[in-house]
């Protein structure tokens, strides 16, 4: 008995004294996940979640959907219920819910921006400076208000205030300057170019890029009243860096060296609409449709080239000789579906989007986010809205530039686009057409067409051109939609900032650029 | 699925003096469990993709021949999973008991030590090539899958005494210190990782310390009372870091993605504690005919570490912190009846009544809302100055004269839809009452018990999805009609009755508008319930004294959820079950909803596997 009393206490001795608690508690470091990051791999991350953002994949939708839709240039299949929220504009502060994302995705930029010097990776500061204006910029066209100077502070501001969103976007011009100065004071070093999913590590591009992106910004402001004098301002400082803009290529993310022919690693829409890791078709094959509107105007201009290349002939893709329609390629085969019609197109008797997408086998092209049609027309407005301005070409040469880069970039033979020239078509030939910025926004339009639906959309909203049909599920005919609620989990979490921002009506609150 | 847990328990036990125990118990679990997920693999014949159609004259005008042809073979899946589990835990007790004159002593001096160890690991593949051989190795495409390690410890001090007067007044003290790895990191201060609570109870039997009291009515009271000062260590596991875990499918081939962690840490996250106080007392009257048994108590919880939304634009979606002060509290009571008794024929009857509230008093500085669970348009939230958590769905425009009636659009009659989330009441029981009973005549028994629970409300998303089917009985009105009970908003502002018929009342009224309108599918959450019944039949002794090896059997036939009585607009489930899974029955009772254990209580979709009735058969055989 006392023996055996003798080794308890020794225990006890043992456990309460013996052994350092400090030491025996010292086990809480996370096995499982990192407790810090090289910025570059964050910063190769949020470039692959941009895509994704944008363009949505076999997981979710991305903006630029909704931008296909709103613009007219998609609409849905039918075969699957009509999405009311996007077709009878039926929707509210629960749908769309962009905003989580962008920010989400907005922090790994501020991290890699943060933590470039200390890391010794100043290279990074530029590119995701570039790539943060763009997404504020995408932000502020979807929303309006938004948190800029207070947000991306974590703890330190949790209600972060709304900034104007003239205010944004002039802050945005200075957030690219500051790009441009951290893009040519660091050029990539070693091999940490690869961490680069755009460029590759080529800053003479990222500044290309961010001049191109500058024009977006100012050309939309370019119908808001007394903003004529700054615009030019900033124009002619463009022409004055001198680097140009992007050119002859697209600013596309990924690529054959990072896109895996695995689940969940495809190009995004290629994963959304196209086929899996397997080869197999995705069930929302038979989801985006192109518009009536937009085939049968393509038919009536002639531009079959580009038709052919947008959308496929009725009965899609054939999938032993990928790229090219089962059926004929001829005009007559090539079906659009009104907007918002719920029935009577089935997808078998429509024609589905095209090979500039969608080519079974593709599962690694770039993501494109901009391309040089877009930057084409860019340049064409502004030389003619502001003949004054530096930019050394004609508007004239801009625009019939910009549509042969839309041929390029959909894969139509480009001798179809030259052969517009002294063709006397309305908004194709730019001396037969009467209204030469109609001829501007209508071939932006159309080449914006599968690739950059949120710009299709902003310009829609700010040109009103094309004049697209109403969706046959909305009685009123010019109710549409100008904008996003601000999403509840926002409007829940930081309310006093939401509720500062007033009433939204989806319907007539417009955005500052949106002036008509 | 297998387990395979294996226990050891060896208590040793040691007398030094006669007042003084030595008391060392080891404890030592493991379990390990394995399972297979899979999915067939099926392919669609090529008719099926390219030929099928639908025949005249079943197709729609304007459909042609054409139908929604099947486009997509169904790869089949794989995942094959395994987990185990180590627990150790030490405990170490020295009892000290002596009566010093009528007072008996008891000190109970404690030391424990805990440790958690788990691992899983999973591997799968989202494609397989040959049907029906679930290997990892018979895919296509790359090898998914994960591992997670954790590790938690804890260790206590502990010292419990308790002083007994002459059997009528007891007292007990208790006091526990404890440090634990969850909170702990070697640069934060002591206090954010021990933490002592202590608690005191007395209670007092009455009718002992003046048996002058006691009488053929009054036969037994005892009043107790009791106060604690609870803490413990609810945290998620290694929640004190912000994480920064691989990007969306990455790593792609060899290139490396990661990202920022989401849940942002409040770097002074410290443990949660409780405050509770309870009275209560316990009484027989008429000859121990009658048991009532009433209790009354608060408990106030303060900095409960949960996960909270912060708004995106902070760059994160949520933030783990302490937030400030809820307080629940309510009453029970039992009352107990013998209404036969002595003789071969015994049978008693009781009913149980308990009421409880709860508060959010305090949340975090500026923020006075936010969301724990659920969808976009129906969701749970903990809001300040409020009973938690509280459901808010969107819902009717409703006509600003307060007739109650909805607004539709002029243009379509169509019901317009409130976009903005509005309160629809706690999803919280407020009131649980109980009827049982118990009969017994020789060796058969007879018990059956009913509950009552009410005082809530219910999210079903069920509601929406048979909208959409058209299987709701509520959508059985599908000709020309006028939405009932709605008016229109002119644009001077006054209201006039509907007479505008909805544009189409077969498919849009139901799938494009009613189906939206979340508040349509919040009902009462009440229900009363026949929990269990039960026979059972005792066999007697003489024939168990016969076989020398059974010293007891018995059998008994029972029922379990035989009877549901739920509200009449409850077409849905039973309001028990939640999207957060489904808890046992009575699970809720047993301990104190929290704002963490309730995220998804109120909300069910179909995901749930619907209540089942049980019948049953059980013997029982003693050696």
């Amino acid at each position: 008995m006392k023996f055996k009393t003798l080794i308890i206490a020794a225990f006890v001795a043992l456990v309460g004294n013996g052994c350092n608690t400090k030491q025996f508690l010292d086990i809480n470091t996370n096995p499982n996940q990192l407790p810090t990051a090289s910025p570059n791999y964050i910063f190769t991350n949020a470039l692959n979640t941009t895509a994704t953002n944008i363009a949505g994949n076999s997981g979710g939708q991305g903006s630029n959907e909704l931008g296909f839709y709103w613009a007219g240039q998609w609409t849905q299949g039918n075969g699957y219920i009509i999405v009311t929220s996007q077709f009878v504009y039926q929707f509210t502060n629960g749908d769309f819910n962009y905003w989580d994302g962008y920010y989400d995705n907005l922090q790994d930029y501020q991290f890699a921006i943060n933590n470039a010097d200390a890391s010794g990776q100043k290279f990074l500061k530029g590119p995701a400076k570039v790539m943060k204006a763009m997404l504020f910029q995408q932000l502020v066209d979807l929303y309006g208000n938004i948190p800029y100077t207070d947000a991306l502070q974590g703890a330190a501001i949790l209600a972060p205030k709304f900034d104007d969103q003239k205010a944004v976007y002039e802050s945005l011009i200075k957030l690219l300057d500051e790009a441009i100065v951290d893009l040519k004071a660091n050029p990539f070093t070693g091999s940490f170019g690869t961490s680069d999913l755009v460029f590759k590590g080529n800053v003479t591009k990222w500044v290309q890029f961010a001049n191109s992106l500058k024009m977006r910004m100012l050309i939309r402001q370019s119908k808001v009243t007394g903003r004529e004098a700054y615009i030019k301002t900033e124009i002619n400082k463009i022409v004055t860096e001198g680097s140009g803009f992007i050119t002859g290529e697209e600013v596309g993310i990924g690529g054959p060296a990072f896109f895996q022919p695995a689940a969940g690693q495809l190009n995004p829409v290629y994963d959304r609409w196209g086929y899996d890791a397997t080869g197999a078709k995705r069930a929302l094959n038979n989801f985006p449709r192109p518009t009536q509107f937009l085939v049968n105007s393509l038919k009536a201009s002639g531009d079959t080239l580009r038709l052919k290349r947008i959308a496929y002939a009725t009965d899609g893709e054939n999938s032993n000789n990928p790229g090219v329609s089962k059926k004929a390629e001829v005009a007559a085969n090539y079906v659009g579906t009104p907007f918002g019609a719920s029935s009577g197109y089935l997808p078998a008797n429509t024609s589905s989007v095209g090979p500039s997408l969608l080519v079974k086998g593709d599962f690694n092209r770039p993501y494109i986010i901009m391309t040089a049609a877009e930057v084409q027309f860019l340049l064409a407005e502004a030389k003619q809205r502001y003949s004054d301005v530096t930019l050394p070409n004609t508007a004239q040469m801009y625009f019939e530039n910009g549509i042969v880069q839309s041929f390029r970039v959909l894969g139509a033979n480009t001798a179809g686009a030259t052969a517009y020239k002294g063709s006397s078509i309305q908004n194709y030939d730019w001396v037969a057409s009467t209204d030469k910025l109609s001829a501007i926004a209508i071939q932006k339009w159309i080449a914006l067409t599968n690739f950059s639906g949120l710009e299709a959309w902003a310009e829609y909203r700010r040109t009103n051109l094309p004049v697209i049909p109403q969706s046959v599920q909305v009685p009123e005919a010019n109710k549409r939609p100008l904008r996003l609620f601000y999403p509840n989990s926002e409007a829940g979490s930081n309310v006093a900032n939401v509720t500062a921002q007033g009433t939204i009506d989806p319907f007539s609150t417009k955005l500052f650029w949106d002036v008509d | 699925m297998a387990r395979l847990p294996t226990f050891i328990n060896s208590p040793t036990r040691s007398k030094a003096t006669p007042w003084l125990t030595f008391t060392e118990r080891v404890g030592i679990l493991n379990n390990s469990r394995t399972g297979k997920n899979t999915t067939g693999k099926f392919t669609y014949t090529d008719w099926a993709k390219t030929k099928s159609f639908v025949p005249a004259p079943f197709f729609r005008d304007g459909d042609g021949t054409g139908i929604y042809r099947a486009i997509t073979d169904i790869t089949g899946s794989v995942l094959d999973y395994s987990g185990t589990e180590n627990v150790l835990n030490n405990e170490f007790q020295i009892q000290l008991a002596k009566d010093f004159g009528p007072v008996a002593n008891r000190l109970i001096l404690g030391n424990s030590l805990y440790q958690r160890t788990t691992n899983s690991i999973g591997i799968g593949s989202s494609s397989i090539v040959v049907p029906d051989v679930y290997n990892v190795s018979n895919r296509q495409g790359i090898l998914n899958g994960g591992q997670i390690l954790t590790q938690e410890r804890r260790l206590g001090y502990y010292a419990d005494y308790t002083a007994n007067y002459k059997n009528w007044l007891i007292l007990n003290g208790s006091f526990r210190f404890d440090q634990t790895s969850k909170f702990y990191k070697p640069d934060r201060p002591s206090n954010y990782w021990s933490y002592p609570y202590y608690g005191v109870a007395v209670s007092f039997i009455a009718t002992d310390a003046f048996p002058a009291i006691r009488g053929n009515v009054l036969n037994y009271a005892k009043f107790r009372a009791n106060y604690n000062k609870n803490a413990n260590d609810n945290i998620p596991l290694y929640g004190l870091d912000l994480n920064y875990p691989n990007g969306g499918s990455f790593p792609y081939g060899n290139t490396v993605g990661l990202t920022v962690g989401n849940v942002l840490p409040d770097p002074n996250l410290r443990p949660e504690t409780v405050y509770s106080s309870e009275i209560g007392g316990e009484f027989q009257l008429l000859n121990n005919r009658i048991n009532i048994d009433v209790s009354a108590y608060t408990q106030n919880s303060k900095g409960q570490v949960i996960t909270v939304r912060v708004p995106n634009s902070t760059g994160f979606s949520s933030l783990l912190i302490n937030v400030g002060e809820t307080k629940n509290w309510g009453y029970e009571a039992e009352l107990k009846y013998l209404i036969a008794r002595g003789g071969k024929f015994t049978w008693d009857a009781s009913i149980r009544y308990s009421y409880n509230d709860n508060k959010v008093l305090d949340l975090y500085p500026g923020i006075n809302e936010f969301q724990i669970g659920g969808f976009s348009y129906a969701n749970t939230n903990v809001i300040k100055g409020e009973r938690f958590p509280i459901m808010k769905t969107d819902g009717y425009q409703k006509a600003p004269d307060e007739s109650g009636r909805v607004l539709v659009n002029a243009t379509t009659g169509y019901p317009l839809r409130n976009t903005s989330l509005e309160q629809r009441g706690g999803v919280l029981p407020r009131h649980i009452a109980g009827l049982g009973s118990k009969m017994e005549y020789g060796n058969f028994g007879f018990t059956f018990n009913f509950e009552y629970r009410g005082g809530n409300v219910m999210f079903s998303d069920l509601g929406r999805q048979m909208t959409f089917t058209g299987t709701g009985k509520w959508t059985e009105n599908r000709t020309p009609q006028v939405f009932p009970n709605s008016a229109v908003l002119n644009t001077d502002g006054t209201v006039t009755a509907n007479t505008t018929q909805v544009r189409e009342a077969e498919y849009s009224l139901w799938v494009d508008n009613y189906r939206l309108i979340s508040e349509n599918f919040v009902t009462p959450a009440w229900f009363i319930k026949l929990r269990d019944i039960n026979l059972s039949y005792r066999l007697p002794q003489s024939i168990m004294d016969k076989t020398k090896i059974f010293s007891g059997a018995s059998i008994a036939v029972y029922g379990r959820n035989l009877i549901t009585i739920v509200d009449k607009m409850n077409y849905y489930t039973d309001p028990e079950f939640s999207y957060q899974g489904n808890p046992t029955p009575g699970s809720q009772a047993t301990s104190v909803p929290t704002t963490n254990s309730s995220i998804g209580i109120g909300i069910n979709t179909t995901g749930q596997t619907p209540p089942v009735r049980q019948y049953g058969v059980n013997i029982n055989l003693t050696f």
